[in-house]
């Protein structure tokens, strides 16, 4: 018996051992810094085909890669239900490390396919309600840890893309080596103003960094006629704002007045070719707010 | 000594006494190693309905015997069982005297609910867990739903009992539970919300708890759509016996200073006395206990009452009567949720509510021959379960009363027929849902065929009608089927296959508050009842003495799923029946003692893995997406260390992080790791205990913006006079 205490204070001491080297985390803490708001679905109820909607946050844009560059909320619960007539709204808090972030925004998806930045329905400081359109950044820091009312309008007009448009942009000039990222935006009305830029009917980023002569692109939008459709260039320097149109589908021997192009489901426009000028830079090109090339 | 071990000593002796024209069977149950006398050790004659329980002496009589051979079993929780052959004469009471060998690991159970009558566990065609008392005193545990925390597949959500996934969690309680709770077999839901009150009585009184998992509804008709959970009650002893436990423990400061809302200490204490005897032919059996804590967190304290008595009268005739009440009262303050993340331990809310719950039976048991049982019950229960938001005074206490007449008949050695029909009716009044009659009637039998010594069948049918008086008519065929096979000694493959049913409750389908009220409920009447099929399959093996393992599949298909759709921007929503949802999933238990007797090993795996099987536009849910609050993994890790009197244990739960919550989705929400640590020290009659419950101070949700309970420190003694 007395041999056996050893024994037995020794496999205590391991036990105990045991259990001091292991290192536990704490779980939850309170949450340094974050993001809340509301979100409102406007437009509903949204199509069948809409897989799932949730909210990112990023502090650049586009982000270069989805899995790292953005966080991602998990799927927003969102009102299907089309006898539905109340509003749709719903609360959300996300963790966020200190940082600005260039853009909240609600983006969806189909089934099987991924997340894409172009999906956006709505965007933080884009409130159709309101007029306003330019996208707001969020700043984190230590004195400012919770950026509270950071509310999003979500759309769901912005998911509907039946057709496509595609076509291949041609770059003249000096490449800009500051250059940050291209939209390629479509519009139902041409744009009288820099405001009115953000209010497009679909867009495509383009990821296009280093030089190239042109750049084929395919975009998903809705059926209907685009009386606009535009390229923009944003540099490193300058935020979302800022950004300049650098070309644009134009008439037939007229450098100044926009083309449209028309698109249903069966029918997609292709050939939507035009030139996106560097030199047309800094201010941007111009253009004409006369529809179609100037016939009646 | 070790050979002590090795073989038990069993004597048999017979004398002749005077009896009636039958002869009995009478004995003394020890333990091998101390000769202790064991109480509540099950005797029972195989091949027939004759058994007993043995006493605090470790006494037992079985009456009404007819002369002939017999095979007598006797097993108890903690020991190998033991067999013997007896001879019982006509007129005269043969004795028998067996020592039980302790075992390791509880190997030999018998167990009540998964055939609704005495049966092996090894041998049970359906998956039954079993809790004893020794493993909820040990645990210190005080509910009854924290004492179901170390079974595979079992998890808690909040309050709501999670049986393989069925449930999942509701705002306030106010969704009926998917597990059906009984006490002493006795269904015990809530009449008008159909909710399990898991805290209805003390655990001090509970001799063990029985979890069916899988299909029940088949033997205990609406409510068990994934599970039934029995818990059964101590019965009293035949000389007088007292016990007490009393804990009192102290709350560690929350892990993260910021969250620190008080400067008090924040302590509870809980005192459970039982008194039980045996007066003439009347046993009897009272026990009260008290429960009260300051909480720890603003709003969190509680106290809590609790009587319970049970009274068994033998009669001559090989018949019995038992009267069983218990009453709960608990009032406390209600944390409906956290202010925000910085202050997890603060709220806003500042409801108090009660909880008062009475249920009692009335069963008569009788023996006509060893080949043929009855039995009779009268079931009453009247709960009022507290809501917050002052609705509590809008509710009356929700009646139930049911009464069953069940029969076994065993018309050959190796069939076992069970048939009865029960009878159940809810009265229930609230402003919300007003007033509302139900009743249920349904017949059932089941057959429990034993092959061969190796084969086992269990088949059974039955047919509810549920009847909403003015109302509705629901009516559902629920059968069941199940065998067991012991291929190989210590081996034993097992299946069942069942559907089960729940109609909605009351308050599920009528309860509608008015526009601009803080809960908003939304009645719907059209909904449909819900169903399920569910199929196991599985591998018991037992790998010597001291080791033992089980291995189950299931897959479970749940139709109409009856869950509260939350309201856009407000508290509230409409009970709905949801899209098809399937839940599959793999558990894995194993039980281990080694170094002699001293080191010893518990776990409990669960892999489950939830899908809804299409799209809904009304509840939102897509097809593929994972059911909200179903963790994929949860795990339960128990190591113990005994050195003479003393014993270290640990516990180790850990559950994977929901991967879909319904009501915060945007929350942070992280894995539950918690870890429990106790000394156990015995001293004669008395055993002390020292715990750390949560050791490491983890903070987790169990449900959104509720945080699980701080580090707290318990010191508790116990004895049995």
């Amino acid at each position: 018996m007395r041999s056996q205490i050893p024994k037995c204070l020794s496999a205590l001491a391991f036990l105990l051992l045991l259990g001091g080297g292991c290192s536990y985390d704490h779980g939850l803490d309170p949450v340094p810094s974050r993001i809340k708001g509301m979100i409102i679905f406007e437009g509903g109820p949204p199509p069948f085909y809409v897989r799932e909607a949730r909210l990112v946050v990023a502090k650049k844009v586009p982000p270069e890669n989805f899995t790292t560059d953005v966080i991602l909320s998990d799927p927003l619960p969102f009102n299907r239900d089309a006898s539905h007539t109340g509003p749709d709204t719903v609360h959300y808090e996300v963790v966020v490390e200190p940082g600005t972030y260039a853009i909240t925004a609600i983006l969806w998806r189909r089934e099987s396919q991924a997340w894409n930045i172009a999906n956006i329905l709505g965007l933080y400081g884009v409130d159709f309600t309101k007029q306003e359109f330019t996208p707001k950044e969020v700043v984190i820091d230590k004195d400012h840890p919770v950026a509270d009312s950071v509310d999003v309008r979500a759309y769901w007009l912005f998911t509907q893309r039946d057709a496509s448009i595609s076509g291949t942009i041609n770059f003249k000039g000096a490449w800009r080596d500051d250059t940050d990222f291209f939209v390629l935006g479509f519009y139902s009305e041409i744009p009288r103003n820099q405001f009115e830029y953000l209010n497009f009917s679909s867009f495509l980023f383009v990821l296009q960094r280093a030089p190239v002569a042109s750049y084929p692109y395919s975009a998903a939008v809705n059926s209907g006629k685009y009386k606009f459709i535009a390229l923009f260039w944003k540099g490193k320097a300058s935020n979302l704002a800022d950004i300049r149109a650098i070309g644009f589908y134009r008439c037939a021997g007229d450098s100044l007045l926009p083309a449209s192009a028309e698109t249903s489901a069966n029918t997609p426009a292709a050939q939507i070719n035009f030139d996106a000028n560097f030199a047309t830079l800094p201010g941007g090109i111009h253009f004409s707010a006369v529809e179609n090339c100037g016939q009646p | 000594m070790s050979h002590k071990f090795l073989f038990c000593i069993l004597l048999i002796f017979t004398s002749v006494v005077f009896s009636q024209s039958t002869g009995k069977i009478a004995g003394v149950i020890t333990d091998a190693e101390t000769g202790a006398p064991l109480l509540g050790a099950n005797v029972q004659v195989t091949q027939t309905l004759l058994g007993a329980v043995t006493d605090v002496n470790g006494r037992f009589v079985i009456r009404q015997m007819p002369p002939g051979l017999y095979l007598v079993r006797v097993s108890y929780i903690g020991y190998h069982s033991e067999q013997a052959r007896i001879r019982v004469q006509r007129d005269s009471t043969s004795q028998i005297q067996v020592a039980l060998r302790p075992s390791p690991i509880p190997f030999d159970q018998v167990i009540a609910t998964g055939a609704r009558q005495q049966e092996d566990l090894q041998r049970a065609a359906n998956s039954v867990a079993v809790i004893a008392s020794s493993e909820i005193r040990r645990r210190d545990r005080l509910r009854i739903d924290e004492s179901l925390q170390s079974i595979a597949g079992v998890n808690l959500v909040g309050e709501n009992v999670n049986v393989r996934g069925g449930s999942g969690y509701t705002l306030l309680g106010l969704g009926a539970s998917r597990v059906l709770l009984l006490i002493d077999d006795v269904p015990v839901l809530t009449s008008d919300l159909g909710r399990a009150n898991w805290d209805i009585l003390p655990v001090t009184e509970v001799e063990r708890i029985e979890v069916l998992k899988g299909a029940a509804s088949v033997l205990y008709g609406a409510g068990g759509i994934s599970g039934v959970v029995n818990v059964l009650t101590r019965r009293p002893t035949s000389t007088p016996s007292f016990s007490f436990r009393q804990s009192v423990g102290v709350y560690d400061d929350p892990s993260v200073e910021l969250w620190r809302w008080t400067n008090r200490t924040l302590y509870y204490y809980r005192t459970d006395a039982s008194f039980s005897n045996t007066f003439r032919r009347l046993g009897l059996r009272l026990a009260v206990s008290r429960h009260e804590s300051t909480g720890d967190r603003e709003n969190g304290e509680f106290r809590r009452w609790y009587f319970t008595g049970k009274a068994v009268h033998n009669f001559p005739d090989n018949s019995e009567l038992s009267l069983f009440v218990t009453y709960s009262r608990d009032a406390r303050g209600f944390f409906l949720q956290w202010n925000d993340q910085d202050n997890a331990l603060r709220t806003m809310f500042r409801d108090r509510i009660n909880v008062d719950g009475v249920a009692a039976s009335l069963i008569y048991k009788k023996l006509f021959s060893s080949k043929f049982s009855t039995k009779a019950r009268l079931s009453y229960n009247a709960q009022v379960i507290g809501l917050p938001f002052n609705l509590t005074k809008d509710f009356k206490p929700a009646l139930g009363l049911s009464g069953e007449v069940q029969g076994n008949w065993l018309p050959h050695p190796d069939h076992s027929l069970l048939f009865g029909v029960d009878y159940k009716r809810d009265d229930v009044e609230s402003k919300y849902y007003g007033t509302h009659n139900s009743q249920a009637i349904s017949p059932y039998f089941q057959e429990l065929w034993t092959i061969s010594q190796i084969w086992q069948l269990h088949a059974g049918l039955r047919y509810d009608t549920y009847v909403v008086v003015g109302d509705s008519v629901e009516t559902q065929l629920s059968p069941k089927l199940g065998a067991s096979y012991n291929f190989l000694p210590g081996s034993i493959l097992h299946f069942s296959f069942g559907r089960g049913f729940r109609v909605p409750s009351i308050a599920e389908r009528f309860s509608e508050t008015p526009p601009g009220t803080n809960v908003r409920i939304i009645s719907n009447p059209d909904l449909q009842p819900e169903r399920s099929t569910l199929f196991d399959a599985g591998l018991r093996q037992r790998l010597g003495e001291n080791l033992s393992a089980e291995v189950t599949a299931f897959w479970n298909k749940y139709d109409y799923l009856i869950e509260l759709a939350q309201l856009r921007g407000q508290l509230g929503g409409q009970f709905r029946n949801y899209p098809p949802a399937r839940i599959r999933g793999l558990e894995a238990e194993i039980k281990a003692r080694g170094w002699k007797n001293r080191l010893g090993l518990e776990a409990a795996l669960t892999w489950m893995d939830s899908e809804n099987l299409s799209d809904d536009d009304a509840s939102g849910l897509r097809k593929g997406q994972a059911l909200p609050y179903r963790p994929r993994f949860t795990a339960f890790v128990s190591p113990s260390f005994s050195f003479g009197p003393a014993t270290l244990e640990a516990d180790y739960r850990y559950m994977s992080r929901y991967e879909t919550v319904t009501f915060f989705p945007f929350d942070e929400r992280v894995p539950q790791k918690v870890l429990n640590l106790r000394l156990l020290y015995r001293f004669g009659r008395l055993s002390m205990q020292l715990a750390v419950k949560n050791a490491a101070n983890y903070n987790y949700t169990p449900v959104e913006r509720v945080l699980g309970e701080v580090r707290n420190f318990t010191f508790s003694i116990s004895g049995e006079f």
